[in-house]
């Protein structure tokens, strides 16, 4: 009896003693971690800190580059008043500026918008529901069928080499990646653009029941020149 | 009778302490956060990455667009300056995909896929591998395929010797596919520039050869060290879009 009773007061002190010892350790092990943890913080915030400043730059080396590109575009204007060959010169130049995406354009067009239908997570197939890269192709396709000149998506100016991905909710277009709604801008004569899309079988019909998708008709619509691609900067040189 | 009350505490000791060990291990495992933090690192590192190459990138525009002020500035006389603009207008339409280019690459070829020969072929002696399987291919696969393409780093591309530029369309016209408003026939060829390994593992990773096995395609790849592709020839007429000129003058 006198035995038992000891035996179970040793079992009572034992136990406690191997959780004391192993919460201590583990204790210990989840101390460094957070140090650890502290440190990830640190090296988080400082990579934002970077990657805003170096935004800011960029945004300043963007303002730089369209005032040297009007600077540019003076001189040449002023050496076309002075020659008629350079006035060719200058046309041809420009417009082959605008198709390589080199400078920011405007002019007439359409600006479709692409978002996720609002139900798809109470259906049963979402994948039906939400936009895929396939129909961001599809509408900048049947956009470009329909004569359009300039295209962009998010700002991001669509070239003959602009790779069009979708990661989950979020689109890359030439390696710049943005996030739902997807806003194509298309500039071209408005009513074709649109009349295009509309077409019975035509794009809308096959989209119009799984995503949400509008037109909008503008008489002035502005794109973004091409920035930041690495791979025409490779080309050019 | 007391070596063997020793001999059962001892025991006791060892079973309970291992026991006091584990309900706390367990404790503390189910206690312990999830790391999370190194994904986000790695995805802010990226991004880091993505802003220093754009910022690399203006930098290059920058200069090149300094260099044609600085020679405007500095030719002597206006045929000078002429020949400056005309060397401007060469890397314009090179850009603008207008001229010829040429570097490595990779050709794909999509072929009408055979009836393979043997059990499936035909058993009454007429040679097997002649028959053509029904074509069921459509723009969106060499939209896709072109795109796939553009993803692993290819810089310019051509189907059929129809150069692909920012207003080329890819779509099935009638039974034919057109491109650029061309019509092509099979077998499709594209050519593609770029780093002909990437672009082939590239291809193969995001299972080309499955894709156009349904319909009923097969698909030969091939690097080539020197690729031509030709330049774009279709309607290259401007309406509708302009410089703008009046964007940052506040």
């Amino acid at each position: 009896m006198r035995v038992r009773k000891f035996h179970v007061y040793l079992t009572f002190v034992t136990i406690c003693t191997g959780f004391l010892i192993a919460s201590s350790i583990e204790l210990t092990r989840l101390r460094a971690m957070e140090r650890q943890g502290d440190q990830q913080w640190q090296q988080e915030v400082s990579l934002n800190e970077r990657i805003l400043a170096e935004k800011k730059q960029t945004r300043q080396l963007e303002e730089d580059l369209l005032k040297l590109q009007r600077q540019v575009a003076e001189e040449e204007e002023k050496m076309a008043e002075h020659q008629s060959e350079a006035a060719a010169i200058l046309n041809e130049l420009e417009a082959a500026r605008m198709m390589a995406g080199m400078v920011p354009v405007e002019g007439p067009g359409i600006v479709v918008t692409m978002k996720d239908n609002p139900n798809a997570s109470n259906s049963g197939d979402v994948t039906k529901y939400i936009i895929h890269e396939q129909d961001v192709r599809l509408v900048v396709n049947e956009l470009r069928a329909a004569g359009a000149e300039s295209i962009s998506i998010n700002g991001q100016r669509v070239m003959g080499n602009s790779a069009i991905r979708c990661v989950g909710p979020t689109i890359i277009v030439n390696g710049v990646k943005s996030s739902v709604p997807f806003v194509i801008s298309a500039i071209g004569d408005p009513a074709t653009l649109e009349n295009a899309l509309n077409l019975p079988g035509g794009v809308m019909d096959i989209l119009q029941g799984f995503v949400q998708i509008e037109t909008a008709k503008k008489d002035l619509l502005q794109i973004p020149a091409l920035v930041g691609d690495v791979k025409t900067q490779n080309t050019s040189s | 009778m007391l070596g063997q009350n020793r001999k059962i505490t001892f025991i006791l000791t060892a079973i309970s302490v291992i026991i006091g060990v584990m309900l706390a291990t367990q404790l503390q495992s189910t206690l312990k956060p999830e790391k999370v933090e190194s994904r986000s690192l790695n995805e802010l590192r990226i991004s880091l990455q993505k802003e220093i190459e754009k910022h690399q990138n203006l930098l290059n525009d920058i200069s090149k667009f300094e260099h044609l002020l600085y020679q405007y500035d500095t030719s002597l006389n206006e045929r000078e300056s002429i020949s400056v603009m005309k060397e401007e207008l060469a890397r314009a339409r090179k850009l603008a995909g207008l001229e010829s280019a040429e570097g490595p690459g990779v050709v794909v070829r999509i072929e009408d896929m055979k009836l393979p020969p043997g059990p499936l072929g035909t058993d009454d002696g007429s040679p097997a591998g002649t028959e053509a399987l029904p074509d069921l291919l459509i723009d969106e696969d060499l939209r896709w395929l072109v795109n796939e393409l553009l993803v692993n780093g290819a810089k310019a591309v051509a189907i059929n010797g129809q150069r692909l530029v920012a207003t080329s369309a890819i779509r099935n016209v009638g039974q034919y596919i057109q491109v650029n408003t061309y019509t092509i026939r099979p077998p499709y060829e594209i050519a593609a520039l770029g780093d002909p390994e990437v672009l082939v593992s590239g291809l193969k990773l995001s299972g080309i050869e499955e894709t156009f096995q349904l319909a009923n395609k097969t698909v030969v790849l091939e690097k080539r060290d020197t690729l031509t592709l030709p330049p774009f020839t279709g309607n290259q007429t401007i309406h509708y879009m302009k410089p703008v000129k009046a964007k940052g003058d506040s």
